[in-house]
């Protein structure tokens, strides 16, 4: 008696490890997400002196009954709407153009204008949409001095062939700052190698280094590093899109609200500030 | 200790005695004093091992009068002069009677044998007497002797998540030992190991428990109606109670698992005297990857394994110094490591986290009446990460260490009254966050060290009153205070709860309970992680503070067989944390600055069904609740419910014994699914810079949808044999036996198979349900001898 229930018991063990390693954890449910009303997206960067630029879209349900093809339509082809930048001095109208950005990576802005702002400190930038359905968003920026890059700097890893270590220094001024940090090799197709969005709390008003993971080069590579300095708004766009990815995929994150200046829309209009630096790999 | 009593003789009013307390006004009516009267006082214990047994009952024949032994097996009696004869029941014991002739207040101890029938084939918990009895309710005491013929996942037996299996608190994540009782967070439980405090209680990301079964003596559960000498957490206490050691004769116990193993050993330091205890558990993962990124250490393309492993060990002498003094010493240990070295060895990472605690307590008796404990304890817990990538360097840690020392007193000055008091006071140091970011050449260097301070202190005294035969009440006042810095904080905590007794099987209860929190854990991971940290009350973060309410019915049925508890409770808290979207909480010298600050209540009906003795045990737990948290800064300052909120919750328990060495024992649970976030709309947007066209997932409102109910059932099966060395058992356990897939997580998946512009925009898009357990069936071996 004792010797059968020992067997079945061990037999059904291996049965059910059988069983339990051919499980299928993830599987397609159907869910019900709570009604959302539509909000206008606004996607505006001002470079002084570059021709402006934006993209008027509008947010879409994850599950309307929508084909590709309208899809492309709703969030691309967007004419009609009314877009204007400001300075406060002059009032810049953007015209319907869906011509896409090749380089230095893809992108659609669907309404643009030759005409440029020159960005100046302590002024105040505009922007009012009024799409074809005649919902109406607006929002303002101001521009953020940069913080330069006052040295770079690249070496090989030790005991690698192949691997290299970059990094940067700036000098952080005082008071709150928040930074983009980008490296990009030029000479492989402008590939985007990295890079995050910080603020200064650990270096406020001191020098300080940022690094990035090491990467395999060529002989000969142009590496370009960017330091975006932020103003609070950007920052904090960036990081509730950050946080928002992270939570959608994740049990661990918390799920973020995404911050946008975008006033009764969504998006993010802002002021770009940078500094550059490139540098060439010798082996 | 609580006193039942009958009759009520001659007495005088002893006001002066009261007013030495904080709350005489209310009890100095009714203090008296009978000249006739005598103390009777002493321990209960284990006739096998001399281990002292808790809530152990002793009573007089023919009358009313009784009382039960506190956590350290201590009893007072207030008697008439005369003879009688004592009676004395334990749980798992055998019952004894003796008959005495008693003239003056005597001390004396008594042992009870162990019930054999009782140990190998009925499990018993404690006296169902004493839970109508009581003014206590909200409480549940674990047996750990049917805990452990319960199915485990991996076979490794968990208090934590047999706490989880009853009515009232709700389990986190799936196989995860954080819980929620009656709407508080995870933050809000006390958890303590002979009276030290554990700040994370868990290992491997939360999946199994730090205690370790084998050394532990008992596990009491409070949900509401608090005793006035617990304080500091606002939903719950688990007092945890390690064994003392065998003092007559040297004994080992032990476990082989699938993922870890486990040796105990306790014996007699000087026989009948002292005694001690070392338990130990160790998983072993990392024994076989580490063979693996061994064998595979050569081939360049091979990513090498992480090695995992974590362990524990618990240790504890005491020494009896006479039949006044007893010395307690023992210790908590334990850590999780993590580890993992890059090919090229560019990139390692190393993670360690846990728990060390130190109790040293001192067991006092004055006389018959009064009875104290003095206790030190210790508590530290950290981690710590280290990462080496390349020529750089970057350690960060945090820690929350604790200095405690209290002072608790049992007073039995009258017959009706059984008197607690003491005092505490805890000297915390919090370190938030430390790095220190470093590259190899000296170029770069980074130092930072957020360190805090904090004074916790209390006082409190409660009082049991034994009014008349129906009625018992138990009135108690608990003050606290926060030091940090310049900054104090008041904190007042009444804790009153009575009992009324309709008849010899029914009773009714009713509490109300005030607590407050001086710490909080800041987590914005949606699961307890181990770097979660403590932080202290300061000029922005308040003290949390909770109101409960509740009310119950207790009934014994079948000559006290089936014990039915029924309680419903509503419970406030104010200074409620919660974090900014995005929150920073990562080395953030500005802490303060990520918190938002709300209010939660819940509000529920518990239904709790026991059958503590007999070949089947088991019970049926089910509650209905309703957890909301309400926040200026988040969803718009609207109602929101949290994570854990859950509307049904039904556990069946029951183990039953097929014949003296076969148990079975099942458990099923069915709950609500837990509240969580998905995005409800996306847009395409361009990013600046060499960034491209991507999806943006928009989330409208925290919580705004809930994953699919949860179910499980599980199987085990404890096979015993009887070698010439002593005891030893299979146990077979299947964890979701019906193989279903239950909810871990929820995520909207994108798929895109265009280019360009298409390319950006998603061609597929489908709702995908993550599970994390399938059926898992596990074997254990456990012996004793």
């Amino acid at each position: 008696m004792k010797t059968n229930i020992l067997s079945i018991a061990f037999s059904l063990l291996s049965g059910f490890i059988l069983f339990s390693s051919c499980s299928n954890l993830q599987k397609e449910v159907k869910v019900s997400l709570p009604p959302y009303e539509q909000r206008v997206l606004v996607e505006c960067y001002i470079e002084s002196g570059k021709p402006l630029q934006a993209l008027i879209s509008a947010t879409q349900d994850y599950f309307g009954p929508k084909s590709d093809t309208s899809l492309f339509t709703e969030i691309f082809l967007n004419p009609g709407a009314d877009v204007k930048i400001s300075d406060g001095l002059k009032t810049i109208t953007l015209n319907y153009d869906l011509t896409p950005q090749f380089y230095p990576s893809f992108k659609i802005f669907n309404y643009k204008s030759s005409d440029s702002l020159v960005v100046i400190e302590g002024r105040t930038y505009t922007i009012t949409a009024t799409d074809s359905k005649g919902r109406q968003v607006d929002a303002k920026a101001t521009y953020v001095k940069p913080t330069q890059i006052t040295e770079i700097e690249i070496e090989k890893v030790p005991n690698n062939d192949s691997l290299w270590q970059m990094s940067f220094k700036l000098i952080d001024p005082l008071g709150k700052n928040y930074y983009q940090v980008e490296f990009v090799n030029l000479s492989d197709s402008n590939r985007y190698l990295g890079g995050y969005v910080t603020d200064d709390g650990l270096f406020d008003g001191k020098s300080n280094t940022f690094g990035f993971q090491p990467q395999i080069f060529k002989d000969g590579d142009t590496v370009q590093t960017s330091l975006y300095s932020l103003s609070k708004e950007y920052f904090t766009y960036l990081s509730t899109v950050q946080a928002a990815k992270d939570g959608a995929g994740s049990p661990f994150a918390q799920p973020a609200v995404i911050a946008s200046n975008i006033n009764k829309g969504i998006g993010i209009f802002t002021i770009i500030s940078v500094s550059r630096k490139n540098f060439v790999v010798k082996y | 200790m609580i006193l039942i009593t009958k009759t009520c003789p001659n007495k005088q009013v002893n006001k002066l005695l009261c007013y030495s307390f904080l709350i005489a006004c209310i009890l100095a009516p009714s203090l008296k004093i009978s000249a006739q009267k005598i103390n009777l006082s002493g321990y209960i214990k284990d006739e096998s091992n001399g281990e002292t047994i808790s809530g152990a009952v002793v009573k007089v024949k023919g009358i009313r009068t009784g009382a039960y032994t506190n956590n350290y097996g201590r009893f007072s009696l207030r008697l008439d002069t005369g003879k009688f004869v004592l009676l004395l029941y334990g749980g798992g014991f055998k019952p004894k009677a003796f008959e005495m002739y008693l003239v003056k207040d005597t001390n004396i101890n008594f042992t009870l044998d162990p019930d054999i029938k009782t140990t190998e084939v009925e499990v018993r918990s404690d006296n169902p007497r004493q839970q109508l009895d009581q003014t206590q309710m909200s409480k549940v005491e674990l047996n750990i002797a049917q805990i452990k013929q319960l199915p485990a996942l991996f076979g490794e037996v968990d208090i934590l998540k047999t706490i989880q299996l009853l009515p009232g608190i709700q389990s986190g994540n799936e196989g995860s030992t954080g819980f929620y009782v009656r709407g508080g967070g995870p933050d809000q439980n006390l958890i303590l190991l002979d009276e030290a405090v554990v700040y994370n209680a868990s290992h491997l990301f939360g999946f199994f428990s730090v205690f370790n079964s084998d050394a532990i003596r008992n596990v009491e559960l409070y949900k509401g109606g608090y005793p006035a000498q617990y304080g500091g957490r606002l939903s719950s206490v688990i007092d945890i109670s390690l064994k003392d050691g065998n003092n007559k004769k040297i004994e080992g116990a032990g476990g082989i698992g699938l993922i870890a193993s486990r040796l105990t050993i306790e014996g007699p330091i000087v026989k009948d005297k002292s005694s001690f205890i070392i338990s130990g558990r160790r998983t072993y993962f990392d024994v076989f990857t580490r063979a693996i990124n061994s064998a595979n250490k050569d081939k360049k393309d091979y990513n090498p394994i992480p090695n995992y492993y974590f362990y524990d060990l618990n240790a504890k002498v005491n020494y009896i110094l006479g039949d006044k003094d007893r010395l307690y010493l023992s210790g908590y240990f334990g850590r999780d490591v993590f580890g993992f070295s890059g090919n090229g060895n560019t990139f390692n990472f190393g993670f360690k986290w846990g728990n060390s605690t130190g109790t040293a307590r001192w067991n006092h008796v004055y006389n018959n009446k009064l009875f104290s404990n003095a206790t030190v304890t210790y508590t530290d817990y950290k981690y710590s990460i280290e990462t080496k990538l390349s020529n750089f360097r970057f350690n960060v840690g945090s820690q929350i260490q604790d200095w405690t020392g209290k002072l608790d007193y049992e007073w039995s000055p009258l017959e009706k009254h059984s008197i607690k008091f003491g005092a505490n006071y805890t000297y915390h140091t919090f370190g938030v966050g430390n790095a220190q970011i470093a590259s190899t050449d000296g170029d770069f260097n980074i130092d930072f060290d957020d360190k805090r301070f904090g004074s916790e202190l209390g006082t409190y005294i409660n009082d049991d009153w034994d009014i008349s035969e129906k009625l018992k009440l138990s009135t108690g006042l608990r003050l606290s205070g926060f030091v940090n810095k310049d900054i104090f904080y008041p904190g007042v905590e009444p804790r009153v709860s009575t009992r009324y007794k309709l008849d010899s099987n029914t009773s009714l209860k009713l509490s109300y309970t005030g607590m407050q929190q001086y710490v909080q854990l800041v987590s914005n991971s949606g699961a307890s992680l181990p770097t979660d940290i403590w932080y202290p009350s300061g000029k922005v973060v308040k003290p949390q503070y909770a109101q409960q309410i509740a009310a119950g019915i207790t009934k014994l049925l079948f000559k006290d067989r089936l014990t039915v508890t029924n309680e419903v409770f509503y419970k406030t808290l104010s200074n409620q944390l919660d974090y900014r979207d995005a929150a920073n909480i990562f080395l953030n010298d500005n802490l303060d600055a990520e918190f938002v600050f709300g209010k939660g209540w819940s509000y529920g009906n518990e239904l709790f069904i026991q059958k503590q003795s007999g070949r089947f045990t088991g019970w049926i737990g089910y509650t209905l609740s309703w957890t909301w948290r309400q926040f200026d800064a988040i969803n718009g300052g609207e109602k929101f419910h949290p994570k854990f909120d859950q509307r049904h919750y039904l556990s069946l328990v029951g183990s039953y014994d097929v014949s003296k060495r076969v148990t079975i024992s099942s458990t099923f649970v069915y709950g609500t699914g837990n509240v969580t976030t998905l995005p409800v709309a996306y847009y395409i947007t361009n990013d600046f810079g060499n960034g491209s066209l991507g999806l943006v997932p928009v989330v409208d409102k925290r919580n705004n949808t809930r994953l699919a109910p949860y179910a499980r059932l599980d199987f085990a099966l404890v096979w015993k044999f009887n070698p010439k060395w002593g005891k030893s058992d299979l146990t077979f356990s299947v964890y979701n036996a019906l193989n279903r897939k239950n909810p871990f997580f929820l995520f909207i998946n994108s798929e895109f198979s265009g280019n360009g512009a298409a390319g950006a925009i998603p061609s597929n898009i489908t709702a995908q349900q993550v599970s994390l357990f399938p059926i898992i069936p596990s074997i254990t071996y456990n012996f004793k001898f």
